[in-house]
């Protein structure tokens, strides 16, 4: 069994079962490094006994996912089947570009409700699946830009526990760096 | 709706990539919302701070960038705000930061990364402040020749955290701080205490060898001065010394009259000689040659590129600006002809080169000499053969697309009168037409007053448009092309006269003013936007084209 026919079975919080290509999950860094030393017959001969049971059974192999449910899950899943044949750039010489675009399909797969989109954040920071953690965190921004404290903290239903002279001393404290 | 706690309580570094994506004033209001949001974008707003003259560009004109620099500059949102207005925004928000500084000495802790691009307006004061109070500083640059703005000996002690910083006098090699990693020679003084340097040499050998990056100063004597001291002082004491520099940027430039040779040779000595180029990822190349039927281009990129001493193996970033004092095509084609050489004997470059940036200076007001529709063709025809062959492309950028196409009246005029046909230039275009037929300019080259042609208006226009970014001017002032796409554009606007002396003829009643420069850049868009995807046709793995400050993605998966 090669790598590329290799499936990975992800159990979500909630018991669901995702059976995904390696190929797909290993978009998450995360499960890239568990899955490291698994696959190839001849690869590790230092790979331990289970690994290899688990080669010659060609049976899927089980990771349980315990603080992502599952509707998350499957979100998460289909953003890494769409890019599965995307190579994302590292940043290990300096990233000489300051500004990534969101694609159409990102815009669209992220329009979600708030408690969705924190989901797939979150899920994204711990599978460790930086491009899609900056997509969706970009569509947080989004959601920020051009409204007043009091429309973000409506938004996001965030508790002001700044005194009134607090925020007039911030407002103060920070006015150099008002662009309008 | 979610719960309090959602938002509020995702992880800090989560909440500082969001953050990272709000344009500066989206992050002061979040800032006001609660105790947590404030301090995570405080960190953001005062970790980068970017002092200059310009403000950045209304946010829909590039509605994507989020928070790269807080800037403090002028405001020129509004196009009809005058220059003194603007001039006297910039000045209060420099004091306003100065009294926040002051008044909060912490948040001068949280300033890492400081550029200044000095003017005349800048505050000396504010700078001072920071160079003694922002202990956690990592990087300093100052963009032009500013002595008094620049670190000194007695801020390299303090700053114990500093990792980039400029060089502008050779004791500060001796003097800097232990972790620098990053040098770039600014405008250099002259040896005021050379024998105090010379007891330092086995010091600076040191700190030189820790090096990743050495930028050379665009200005020829700071270069020279600089590969002098190197050269004659540390090469004596160490002759195998071998730089393993990741990033370099010189200068090569035959002038008139071979003025510069000297500098030259040391030139090629310090590259070929004392640094291991396989080491390099990054190469920033100022280079030229104002005497026709010379080779000295070519056997220089031939150096470079040979395999001779396992040369540029290793190279993903190339940026080349072209120095000249020709107004000439002859000469700005053989340039070309010596950079396609160079990218086309790269060893792998199919393989390796991602980040292409090549910038010309083409005449202001688009008259080159031999500027004929033949002569642009050879042009092009050079890049079309060579551009295929950067199959790992990822990014090209070329400053002065816009200005050098407007040299060739052909393009021009086929803009002005046979161009895009969609219905915003079809409207628009005989704007500008009656613009050219109304107005002239004072030619300096010339000293004559001349009517304002197509190619006039369009490269006048352009090398403002190559402003937003950064300007040959920023260059000149020892600014790093590779810079290009990590600041916010600034808010650079013509009003169709200044300062090219442009005049309305007597009986018109102009009404051009910098309310229309967007919209020039629009039409100017559309032209560039052909290319683009002509581009994005020969070079699957490109993701962005840069012309002209304008920028052009592939469309996303």
């Amino acid at each position: 069994m090669t790598q590329s026919d290799m499936k990975v079975v992800l159990i979500s919080s909630d018991d669901e079962r995702f059976v995904v290509d390696r190929k797909v999950a290993e978009k998450s860094l995360m499960i890239k490094n568990m899955l490291k030393h698994v696959g190839n017959n001849n690869n590790d001969d230092d790979s331990d006994e289970e690994e290899d049971d688990d080669d010659q059974n060609s049976e899927p192999y089980e990771i349980p996912i315990s603080s992502v449910r599952g509707s998350v899950m499957k979100h998460v899943l289909d953003w890494c089947e769409h890019y599965k044949n995307v190579d994302f750039p590292t940043n290990d010489d300096g990233d000489l570009i300051a500004e990534h675009p969101v694609s159409d399909w990102d815009k669209e797969f992220l329009t979600v409700d708030q408690e969705m989109l924190y989901g797939i954040i979150l899920a994204a920071n711990y599978f460790n699946i930086k491009p899609l953690l900056d997509r969706a965190c970009q569509q947080v921004a989004n959601m920020i830009k051009g409204k007043s404290p009091e429309e973000i903290r409506k938004t996001f239903n965030i508790s002001n526990d700044f005194t009134a002279e607090e925020e007039a001393a911030i407002r103060r404290e920070n006015e150099w760096a008002e662009d309008r | 709706m979610p719960s309090t706690s959602l938002f509020v309580s995702l992880p800090e570094h989560v909440v500082d990539i969001i953050v990272s994506f709000l344009p500066q004033d989206d992050v002061l209001s979040l800032a006001q919302c609660n105790s947590k949001m404030y301090q995570r974008c405080i960190d953001k707003l005062y970790s980068k701070i970017m002092i200059r003259p310009l403000a950045k560009i209304d946010p829909s004109v590039e509605s994507e960038q989020g928070l790269i620099w807080s800037v403090v500059g002028g405001t020129k949102h509004n196009v009809y705000v005058s220059d003194n207005t603007d001039t006297e925004i910039f000045k209060r928000r420099q004091e306003f930061l100065l009294d926040s500084l002051k008044t909060n000495a912490a948040l001068g802790k949280l300033i890492k990364d400081v550029v200044i691009f000095s003017n005349e307006n800048t505050m000396l004061e504010l700078v001072q402040w920071i160079k003694e109070n922002a202990l956690n500083l990592e990087s300093f640059k100052v963009i032009g020749d500013s002595q008094a703005l620049r670190l000194g000996a007695t801020d390299f002690a303090r700053l114990k955290n500093l990792k980039k910083c400029q060089i502008n006098h050779l004791t500060d090699i001796s003097h800097m701080p232990n972790g620098i990693t990053s040098i770039s020679i600014g405008f250099m003084e002259s040896f005021k205490d050379e024998e105090n340097h010379m007891r330092n040499k086995q010091d600076c050998i040191e700190k030189l060898l820790a090096l990743d990056e050495i930028q050379l100063s665009s200005d020829e004597v700071s270069s020279l001065d600089f590969l002098k001291w190197f050269l004659d002082d540390i090469v004596l004491e160490l002759p195998k010394l071998r730089l393993k520099l990741k990033r370099i940027k010189v200068i090569f430039y035959h002038g008139f009259d071979h003025y510069n040779i000297s500098l030259q040779k040391m030139v090629t000595q310090f590259l070929f000689l004392h640094c291991e180029l396989s080491c390099l990822t990054s190469l920033e190349l100022i280079m030229g040659c104002d005497k026709l039927g010379c080779g000295c281009l070519t056997s220089f990129v031939d150096n470079l590129a040979g395999y001779e001493f396992n040369n540029l193996t290793n190279l993903k970033n190339l940026a080349i600006v072209e120095k000249t004092v020709n107004r000439d095509h002859n000469f700005s084609e053989n340039l070309d002809v010596n950079i396609c050489r160079l990218l086309t004997n790269l060893p792998d470059v199919g393989e390796n080169l991602q980040y292409l940036s090549i910038r010309h200076t083409p005449p202001l007001d688009g008259v080159l000499i031999n500027g004929f529709e033949g002569n642009y063709i050879r042009r092009r025809n050079l890049y079309e053969k060579v551009l295929p062959t950067l199959r790992s492309l990822k990014v090209l950028i070329s400053p002065s697309f816009m200005q050098t196409c407007s040299c060739y009246e052909v393009l021009t005029s086929d803009l002005l009168w046979n161009g895009c046909e969609c219905e915003y230039c079809l409207s628009i275009l005989p704007l500008f037409d009656e613009f050219i037929m109304n107005h002239s300019y004072f030619s300096k080259s010339e000293g004559v007053v001349k009517d304002v042609l197509s190619i006039t208006l369009f490269g006048m226009a352009s090398s403002i448009m190559a402003e937003r970014v950064l300007s040959i001017d920023d260059i000149n002032g020892n600014e790093s092309e590779f810079s290009l796409l990590q600041y916010p554009y600034k808010s650079a606007y013509w009003d169709f006269h200044k300062p090219f002396s442009v005049t309305c003829f007597d009986d018109y009643n102009c009404h051009f003013n910098k309310s229309v420069f967007e919209s020039l850049c629009k039409v100017a868009g559309h032209f560039l936007s052909d290319y683009a995807n002509n581009i994005f046709g020969i070079l699957p793995n490109l993701d962005l084209v840069c012309f002209s400050g304008q920028k052009f993605y592939k469309k996303q998966v």
